[in-house]
């Protein structure tokens, strides 16, 4: 599965820039899918663009500091904002709160992938929603970490150098 | 490039409440890390001090619990900081006569020829500006 790194505009934030990947044949990044699967439900959207929000505060605050992330074996994931229901909200069965995984490169840096709500408690082997997004989101941090190890890309300040069209697989 | 300016008007149109409640999130999360590396304690040094088990503290730092009062009450107390600052209403309505500061989370009325607003301090690890009020609210605090 080849993919490329793909920019974020509106996340460009002065502590992070926050980037997403592509797979070749899918027409959306990763981030996007999400989101725009997120779309189709108010609920879901609304808490996306909490997550979303929480992105913001991060960039705009302290930069990605490890704090805010939580290790997904491989990858990582944003500390979702909630996780029980509010008052207003009607209870969903089995409600563990929308995952968004991505991979923490540094406090300057972070490359966000998909997630889902998860609907068990426990070891997300147990989720099947959002264990797909896990897998790939591992997948993706694996291939990454290599390509920064062999400098196929890097880091300078806040931006992700990376050879033109380069795919990485 | 992908355009995400549809998800910067989501945010954007978040109701009030959903954005105090994210910033919220973020603060006390980043106001309780941040003083535990201040003191050069660990989350099991602060579950030994709480009387509780580090897997639950994890879990109130990591996002996936929604915190009490009560338990935000004990963090204040076990780290000595203050997590929910006190703040004050300005209204606009209202002749200011009176100026409050908060010093260590207790406010003190100042001296109403003094214009304080431009100071700020640090409170739970975050800058604050001192906030105005009326002088009839700040005599509660007399």
């Amino acid at each position: 599965m080849s993919f490329r790194i793909t920019d974020i505009n509106t996340l460009k934030l002065p502590k992070t820039h926050f980037y997403s990947v592509k797979v070749e044949e899918n027409e959306f990044s990763e981030f996007r899918e999400y989101y725009n699967r997120c779309k189709l439900n108010d609920r879901k959207r609304r808490e996306f663009a909490e997550i979303a929000s929480f992105l913001t505060l991060i960039g705009s605050t302290d930069g990605a500091l490890p704090d805010y992330f939580k290790n997904e074996d491989s990858a990582d994931r944003i500390l979702a904002p909630h996780y029980v229901e509010n008052e207003d909200d009607e209870p969903l069965p089995d409600n563990y709160g929308l995952r968004l995984y991505c991979y923490r490169e540094s406090n300057e840096v972070v490359v966000l992938f998909g997630g889902d709500r998860k609907t068990v408690p426990g070891a997300v082997i147990n989720c099947p929603n959002c264990y797909p997004h896990f897998q790939k989101a591992n997948y993706f941090s694996e291939i990454l970490d290599l390509a920064f190890e062999e400098i196929t890309i890097w880091v300078e300040e806040h931006f992700i150098i990376r050879p033109e069209g380069i795919e990485l697989n | 490039m992908e355009d995400f300016n549809d998800l910067y008007d989501d945010i954007d149109n978040l109701p009030l409440d959903s954005k105090r409640y994210v910033s919220n999130s973020f603060v006390i999360i980043s106001t309780i890390t941040k003083r535990l590396s201040h003191l050069g304690m660990s989350q099991k040094d602060l579950a030994d001090k709480m009387g509780k088990t580090e897997p639950e503290v994890s879990k109130w730092l990591s996002g996936l619990h929604n915190l009490t009062l009560r338990t935000i009450s004990k963090l204040e107390a076990a780290l000595n900081i203050t997590i929910i600052s006190p703040s004050v209403n300005i209204v606009e309505e209202v002749k200011i006569e009176n100026q409050v500061q908060y010093f260590g989370g207790h406010p003190v009325v100042a001296d109403p020829s003094e214009d304080y607003s431009s100071m700020v301090g640090l409170m739970a690890g975050k800058e604050i500006k001192f906030e105005k009020v009326s002088s009839e609210y700040a005599e509660e605090y007399v």
